[in-house]
């Protein structure tokens, strides 16, 4: 049976999947404390922000990590489209869902800052207008999955998608930038601010590997959980099929 | 089998001599792009009021809108034809590359919706007031940014070629590739409307923008159109 | 941490939030991953009682 060598490759993730999963949750929650104990309670309020500077510790790893995926995304997309390897497809398409939560994150924690700093909601400046692109780039990808019933079609289409939009991700940045830094009003706080303090980016840092390695545990369970889903997907035709 | 560059050349003239004089007997996509077009111009002012000094500031913006939406309103339905009635797995099939296909399609729409609204939109302008100064460079970056959004518009409609709810997907899918040429056709269309003018650079990136949409969407969109057909 | 300070409630939001996302995020992931396993465990079992009516069957 030809399946059987399909997922002959996916059978032995889902081994390494179960031995590596709780190392990977260790890591991640003692990321998450050190990181949230430096940032919340170690690190000084900004003399400028105020304590408005901690929203930074989510603000910050959750962009950095929304990027992150999106490139775990593409690059998973390119070795599934050239290689035709199914895991990479099984790898792209779980990554989605986590990688716009990220996104979505990055813009309300972004809003958030962006009240007390800004004095409104919504400000089209050039890093959240960037990201939500990047939104709109998550979305359209998870609307391709949820709209192909075929999971090989659907994945060939995705990963079109998903590559394309990757090309795109730097034109928009660059022209974001190129367009706000023209129509850019006088009277804004400045974004990137004074120089980012160490007590800052330890935390910073520490959490954005917290993010990573969050994103790592989701991730790995999400692909077992699709292959479990492909598995039954093949066995429910085959019977079908069987009983015809 | 391969085919030299004469024939590629004669067969891409050929797809574009055919669905041109499709497009002109049935004249349904060049009359709705340019009503569309105009609908959205007439609207703005209703909109916004007549001010004519917000509305010469506003005006090569909203041209742009209006000629992004026109494209993409039509664009949707790009192949549905081809695809449904299977002429498109018969020219998949000859030694014509599909990517040439693809190309010459995208090249009819372009002079079908692009280039007539492009030369509709300075005559039309003067209904925004446009200041005449920036009549030759909004035509110029329009007739040039429409090609990119043609060859963009394409890629979408090859992506959802086979869907049912293909239409609503191709403008969540277009959008965030349609926002560079946005940005950059609007800023090579406004002189100096906004304090320094960087129309010049502006055109030349949106003219690298066009390059790169005529390398990247034939393969992509011959490659999503392949894995409809299998 | 002053939670007395100005904006403190911007602060606390964008924690619950961040909270609320990825906990749902997660259990979403979570309540995934024990249906599919749950069903994988129900065809096995439909798949082993069938071998073996048709094992008897044969014989």
């Amino acid at each position: 049976m030809s399946s059987i060598e399909r997922f002959a490759n996916p059978t032995r993730f889902m081994r390494l999947q179960a031995t590596v999963q709780p190392w990977v949750w260790m890591i991640t929650l003692a990321l998450f404390a050190v990181g949230l104990f430096l940032g919340l309670a170690r690190a000084p309020a900004d003399y400028q922000q105020g304590e408005t500077v901690r929203i930074m510790y989510v603000h910050v790893p959750a962009a950095w990590s929304a990027l992150m995926v999106y490139t775990v995304m593409a690059v998973a997309s390119i070795i599934g489209i050239v290689f035709r390897h199914p895991l990479a497809d099984i790898a792209a398409k779980a990554a989605a869902p986590i990688g716009a939560a990220f996104c979505f994150l990055a813009l309300a924690t972004g809003s958030l800052w962006g009240k007390p700093m800004w004095g409104t909601w919504w400000v089209w400046d050039a890093r959240l207008t960037s990201m939500f692109v990047l939104l709109l780039l998550y979305l359209g990808y998870i609307a391709i999955w949820q709209a192909i019933d075929d999971p090989r079609r659907a994945s060939r289409i995705a990963a079109i998608v998903a590559i394309v939009g990757f090309i795109n991700v730097p034109i928009v940045k660059f022209s974001v930038d190129w367009w706000y830094s023209l129509h850019q009003p006088a009277s804004v706080f400045r974004t990137d601010g004074p120089t980012i303090h160490p007590s800052i980016l330890t935390p910073l840092l520490i959490m954005g590997l917290a993010y990573s390695f969050l994103f790592l545990a989701l991730h790995l369970i999400s692909i077992r959980s699709e292959i479990g889903a492909r598995r039954i997907r093949q066995t429910e035709l085959a019977r079908t099929g069987a009983l015809q | 089998m391969r085919i030299g560059p004469g024939e590629m050349k004669s067969a891409f003239a050929a797809v574009i001599s055919r669905d041109l004089s499709l497009a002109v007997r049935q004249g349904g996509n060049i009359g709705t792009a340019i009503g569309f077009f105009l609908t959205v111009i007439v609207l703005l002012p209703l909109g916004l009021g007549p001010d004519q000094q917000l509305l010469q500031r506003i005006a090569p913006g909203a041209l742009w809108i209006a000629l992004l939406l026109s494209v993409l309103l039509s664009a949707d339905r790009l192949y549905q034809t081809d695809h449904d009635d299977g002429s498109l797995e018969i020219m998949a099939l000859s030694s014509t590359p599909l990517e040439v296909v693809v190309l010459a399609k995208a090249s009819v729409h372009w002079l079908t919706s692009g280039l007539p609204l492009a030369i509709a939109a300075p005559v039309l302008g003067f209904l925004l007031n446009l200041d005449t100064a920036l009549i030759l460079p909004l035509g110029i970056a329009m007739v040039t940014g429409s090609l990119a959004l043609s060859l963009l518009a394409s890629l979408g409609a090859a992506i959802t070629v086979g869907l049912r709810q293909g239409g609503l997907l191709v403008s969540l899918l277009v959008l965030p590739l349609y926002v560079p040429v946005m940005i950059f056709g609007v800023l090579a269309s406004s002189g100096a409307q906004s304090g320094i003018d960087n129309s010049g650079t502006a055109l030349i990136i949106l003219v690298a923008i066009v390059l790169a949409a005529l390398v990247v969407t034939p393969f992509a969109s011959a490659a999503a159109l392949r894995s409809y057909m299998r | 941490m002053d939670f007395s300070a100005p904006h403190m409630g911007f602060v606390i939001s964008s924690y619950a939030v961040t909270i609320v996302v990825l906990g749902a995020l997660a259990l979403w992931i979570f309540a995934r991953a024990r249906s599919v396993a749950k069903r994988l465990r129900q065809l096995d079992d439909e798949g082993a009682d069938r071998r073996r009516r048709s094992g008897q069957a044969t014989a």
